[in-house]
């Protein structure tokens, strides 16, 4: 978002936006948790983009003389019933685990800001019936309401993100609704208004950048969320289709295998609790440089699916 | 009082309403159609196909059929699934008590461990034994009840092969068998719920240990034991209460998970089950009364604070 602050006189009152970027960036290393957070992030996605260069193998090339192995230095995190090998699988699957994240990160936020400022700036009708259609969709538990959607929509990465998308886009919109009616009165906006600057231009130029801090707090402590939803849909079956490998659909089929071959079921939760824990931490650290009125620890709880 | 439970039961009909179009509409739009899953891919003739349809009435518009649908619901008629050959209604009727025992008990447990730890907790704030309790949360909280789920069969194909791949055995065969059917299912869920309730009490309690009221009670010489529980816990409680509302939605959704994981042939698994099969009938009723359950219990929660909070009573 950069937005042009020479023609416009309402703009003139924000602060200046080139600055304030790695100001925050500075900010979040120097947060204990955002540092540490970051950094774990960080390697996944490094993992997620150079995985099938790193990889020891092909994720999923089959050696048949030797299934379910044992961690070995051959194979160091051992091999599944197909003979293919764990590591691999467990890198190749960083790729869906922090696409899916990002994915249904952006579409919920993105869509959820749009609605959100529709309802709030213009309010009356508009804003009555996306809130009753918004208290339909909270009338669902979340897991049960992504699966039906991607019963609805069908299995793989895109719409797997898309139904985690839908199901917490909600939160978003309440977001974003509540920042526009904040600053709905402000003089600033009377001044756009008065000086006849179109309402689209309003709502992109005046609104937006006022919307976005509290939303990209919320997009933050939703990665987590989003990455555990899609986990869950994956271990139930709901997910990427089987031969690519995926952290959840490993799990639910190394479930059958847990007695002689715990190896399949240690190292994919051992990533997927990694990367969770990294999102929970980075999001608190941006929460905390973002908005530093918010006190306490607490996390909502409903990272838990 | 009566007033306001009146609005708020029109408010809940509304509601209701609108999510069994929605999930109406969610059977209507899933990929495929009962007709071609009850006739057949192959061979089949055109006329076979109108036939079907005349029969389930699938040739009326949509929103008669979700009329028809709704008003069958209503009575207990959810179809015949075209998998099974069963009514669907006796599938529930099978499902339904399997998930609602899993339920209260994870509720019974969480509450008779989370409510005491919580009060522990909230009252040696920030000595050892908190911050080990919530270290403890914080770690529940990073790992999905599907993890946990992992995690416990792992532990216990080791160490206790007794409750290790039990089947689910019904009450009524063998009380011993079914207990021990329930109890890995019960403990993975249990577990976050019970973190939940345990951080919950803990914030409410130290909200209400700073109240002049509880100095007043320690300087009259009222024993501490008696302070904690009866006199902080009790004005503690509403907020707690209406957490359970939250807390229902990770465990409805927790209860597909572990009766996934655990094989339980309750209503989640059902659902799955339906979802792999196409089974459009047995998707839509499992799904309208977990949406159902879900707002009614809601509802019930909200009534329930002015019972607790005698303050909210006047409005």
């Amino acid at each position: 978002m950069t937005v042009n602050s020479t023609s416009d006189p309402a703009t003139a009152a924000l602060p200046p936006r080139q600055t304030r970027r790695p100001q925050f960036l500075d900010h979040l290393m120097r947060h204990k948790g955002g540092a540490f957070g970051l950094g774990i992030m960080m390697l996944f996605v490094l993992l997620a983009v150079f995985g099938r260069l790193i990889a020891p193998y092909d994720p999923n090339a089959s050696d048949y003389l030797s299934l379910l192995a044992p961690p070995s230095g051959e194979h160091w995190f051992g091999t599944d019933e197909l003979g293919r090998d764990t590591l691999s699988r467990v890198i190749d699957g960083s790729r869906i685990a922090v696409a899916v994240a990002f994915l249904s990160v952006s579409i919920a936020m993105a869509v959820g800001v749009v609605i959100g400022v529709i309802a709030g700036y213009f309010g009356g009708l508009i804003d009555a019936v996306l809130n009753r259609s918004q208290d339909v969709l909270f009338a669902f538990p979340t897991l049960l309401l992504a699966i039906i959607l991607v019963a609805v929509l069908g299995p793989g990465l895109f719409n797997a993100s898309l139904a985690i998308a839908i199901v917490y886009s909600p939160r978003f919109a309440r977001m974003a609704r509540a920042s526009t009616l904040s600053i709905q009165t402000s003089e600033y906006l009377d001044a756009a208004r008065l000086a006849g600057v179109s309402t689209p231009t309003i709502l992109i130029r005046h609104i937006l950048p006022n919307v976005l801090p509290p939303v990209i707090v919320l997009a933050a402590l939703s990665m987590s969320t989003a990455q555990l939803a899609y986990a869950s849909l994956s271990f139930l079956g709901l997910g990427v289709s089987p031969p690519q490998a995926d952290w959840g659909s490993m799990l639910s089929k190394g479930r059958d295998f847990i007695t002689i071959a715990p190896w399949l079921v240690i190292w994919p939760t051992v990533a997927l609790v990694m990367l969770m824990l990294a999102f929970n931490v980075l999001g608190d650290a941006i929460r905390d440089v973002l908005d530093p009125s918010h006190s306490g620890p607490g996390k909502s709880p409903e990272t838990v699916v | 009082m009566f007033r306001m439970i009146v609005t708020r039961l029109i408010g809940v009909f509304f509601v209701l309403l609108a999510v069994s179009a929605l999930v109406f509409a969610f059977g209507a739009l899933i990929p495929g159609d009962l007709t071609s899953v009850i006739v057949g891919q192959e061979g089949a003739t055109e006329e076979q196909f109108e036939a079907v349809r005349q029969k389930l009435g699938l040739d009326k518009p949509l929103p008669v059929q979700y009329v028809n649908w709704l008003v069958n619901a209503l009575q207990g008629d959810f179809g015949t699934s075209p998998i099974t050959g069963r009514t669907v209604a006796t599938d529930l009727m099978q499902q339904i008590p399997v998930s609602i025992e899993l339920a209260l008990l994870t509720l019974l447990v969480s509450t008779v461990i989370g409510l005491p730890a919580g009060v522990i907790a909230a009252v040696h704030a920030n000595k050892r034994l908190d911050v080990l309790i919530r270290m403890s949360l914080l770690f529940t909280f990073s790992v999905p009840i599907f993890v946990i789920g992992i995690l416990l069969l792992l532990v216990g194909s080791r160490w206790a092969p007794d409750l290790f791949r039990v089947s689910y055995t019904p009450w009524g065969e063998d009380p011993v068998m079914h207990i021990r059917s329930m109890a890995m299912p019960l403990l993975t869920i249990a577990f976050p719920i019970t973190a939940m309730t345990m951080q919950m009490t803990r914030g409410a309690m130290l909200e209400v240990l700073h109240n002049p009221y509880i100095v007043t009670a320690r300087a009259v010489g009222v024993r501490e034991k008696r302070i904690q529980y009866l006199h902080a816990l009790r004005n503690a409680l509403p907020p707690i209460v209406t957490f359970i509302g939250f807390q229902l939605g990770i465990l409805l959704g927790g209860l597909i998970v572990v009766e996934q994981i655990f094989s339980l042939p309750g209503l989640g698994r059902g659902m799955l089950e339906a979802i792999n099969t196409r089974d459009y009938p047995m998707v839509t009723a499992t799904t309208l009364v977990f949406a159902t359950a879900f707002v009614i219990i809601n509802a019930l929660v909200d009534m329930l604070y002015p019972l607790l909070d005698p303050r909210q009573r006047g409005r």
